[in-house]
């Protein structure tokens, strides 16, 4: 953490969420037009981000899920393009024009206490995607050790695998929270140091991998056996590379970043994480499965976990790789968690914040269950949080047109905005019941979570406008 | 990222890193060709790992 966080700490969650990967000043103010920075600064850091040891394990598990060659090659290149355009005409313009944080608009137009719950929800999100990193980067701990010292888990695992596993996975836990504890900016630079490092490893993987396989086909690599079951469509592949980070493009966090960009022209740098990370990187990854699936005859329905395939590929930079990839994404995540529980609970010291988030992070990365169901994850983490960018959208696109006043709360002073609350909730309680993860289904049908991320934004924009509208024609009625 | 011209290691720097990259991404094409064993594919790739690490902060710098 750096000075000026310290100094912010204990002001409010407004001050506090802020991530310093992107700039922790100007939280309650426009970025100042001395402090813009041109479009490299955001290539790296695109690029860094979304290249993280998860990728290890999504690229599998489109294997799992029977995902055909030209669901992945096409597929992945239309929903990673619909993505930066997202980023580029949607998120960019908005960052370049209000200049704010997400979580300061969001105040203007919610609340502060609806920041609130938005904070709570983003900071047990960010621990349940930490956790899954801990496990990623635990199974890079197996291969340093005789083989089955640590049993380690699978596609089906949910719950521990022994107790090797445990103390792997609170090790390294462990190892991150009290990084995070001690300051981010080291962090940070190891993951810009390693961003291009990272890539190559990851490409490495893949190219080592054909040589094993004997073949650069890779078409028919991806092309899986017949009588594969698909569980994963074409429009399925588009809609999770468009949507796995529906929080930061329709759902606005990335205001924070992209606020200190010159132009909105800036939004392709996106393009850099969602081509490396998302497309190749991916790719790369699912190439790892295959060859354990032809060659070594794994179940893909099982698995293998990403430390065997990545130490059996290219040894011990692998291994490395996948525990920096993991620790470069997991440390902020935690150091942002931290930051949200602290918001939630002001009395909470930096300390103990950051170490409730670690704990939180330990323990869901211990079970194996958050990760081995990554996809479902990242669906519902973007149908929780994205649905507030339908607010932002209105607010700034619309509000004028549709007769409904900006910034709200910042003119009312009221600190829940209820129109904002039923809003937000409503479509996004229907839309999770819809799926696989909700304990209770009534509609007969079910729908994965990476398909709720825009009809959920859309309702909430749209559930908004009548909403706001039919909150004013009391008040003047009433008047 | 931009690169710092002012250290008197810039230079070196580089040219390690860039070799560090090539250490990462040639041997497993060797492999591929089938011109080098995994083996020796693997121990390059650990050995420019270290060197990338050791070189990039003197010749990377953060915006």
């Amino acid at each position: 953490m750096t000075s000026h966080e310290h100094e912010h700490a204990g002001q409010g969650m407004v001050d506090e969420v802020e991530s310093p990967a992107v700039g922790s000043e100007y939280e309650r103010e426009r970025v100042p037009q001395r402090a813009l920075k041109g479009p490299s600064a955001f290539w790296g850091m695109y690029a860094g981000e979304h290249t993280a040891g998860t990728e290890f394990m999504i690229g599998p598990l489109f294997v799992k899920w029977g995902a055909d060659a030209f669901s992945l090659i096409v597929g992945l290149l239309i929903g990673n393009l619909l993505a930066v355009l997202t980023w580029r005409y949607l998120t960019a313009p908005i960052a370049c024009s209000e200049r704010l944080t997400l979580y300061y608009k969001m105040e203007k137009i919610a609340g502060r206490g609806l920041v609130t719950v938005y904070n709570l929800a983003n900071g047990l999100l960010f621990c349940f995607l930490a956790g899954s990193m801990i496990t990623v980067s635990a199974t890079a701990v197996g291969p340093f050790f005789p083989a089955g010292t640590i049993a380690m888990p699978t596609f089906s695992s949910t719950m521990p695998t022994g107790p090797a596993w445990i103390a792997s996975c609170i090790v390294i836990g462990a190892a991150m929270t009290f990084v995070a504890l001690k300051g981010y900016d080291v962090v940070a630079l190891v993951g810009h140091y390693s961003a291009p490092w990272m890539f190559l490893i990851f490409l490495a993987c893949a190219v080592v991998t054909l040589g094993k396989l004997g073949t650069t086909d890779v078409w028919a690599l991806l092309t899986p056996p017949p009588g594969t079951e698909q569980s994963i469509s074409f429009v399925g592949i588009v809609l999770f590379a468009w949507f796995c980070n529906a929080a930061m493009h329709i759902g606005m966090a990335d205001l924070s970043v992209l606020r200190f960009a010159k132009k909105p022209s800036a939004g392709w740098a996106s393009a850099a994480g969602m081509f490396l990370g998302h497309y190749v990187a991916w790719i790369c990854a699912a190439l790892l499965l295959i060859y354990w699936v032809k060659e070594k005859g794994v179940n893909p329905q099982e698995g293998k976990d990403p430390g065997t395939m990545v130490n059996d590929a290219v040894g011990w930079a692998g291994l490395v790789c996948i525990i920096i990839a993991g620790w470069t994404t997991a440390n902020p995540t935690i150091y942002r968690a931290g930051l949200a529980f602290q918001g939630v609970l002001p009395g909470l010291s930096r300390t103990g914040a950051t170490l409730l988030a670690g704990a939180v992070c330990i323990a869901a990365g211990i079970f194996p269950a958050f990760a081995m169901r990554l996809l479902d994850f990242v669906g519902v983490y973007g149908t929780i949080l994205a649905p507030v960018g339908g607010l932002i959208v209105v607010d700034h696109f619309l509000a004028d047109l549709v007769g409904i006043d900006r910034d709200p709360a910042a003119k009312s002073g009221e600190s829940v905005n209820m129109a904002v609350l039923i809003a937000w909730l409503v479509p996004v309680l229907i839309g999770l019941s819809m799926t696989a993860v909700s304990p209770v289904n009534p509609w007969g049908f079910e729908v994965p979570p990476w398909y709720l991320p825009l009809p959920c934004t859309m309702a909430c924009g749209i559930l908004y406008i009548l909403l706001s509208k039919f909150a004013s024609g009391r008040a003047a009625a009433a008047a | 990222m931009t690169i710092s011209e002012k250290s008197p290691y810039h230079t070196p720097a580089k040219v390690v890193g860039l070799a560090a990259l090539a250490g990462t991404i040639l041997p497993p094409v060797a492999f591929l060709c089938g011109v080098m064993p995994l083996d020796t594919v693997k121990g390059i790739m650990l050995v420019s790992t270290i060197l990338w690490f050791v070189a990039a902060p003197w010749w990377m710098k953060v915006d």
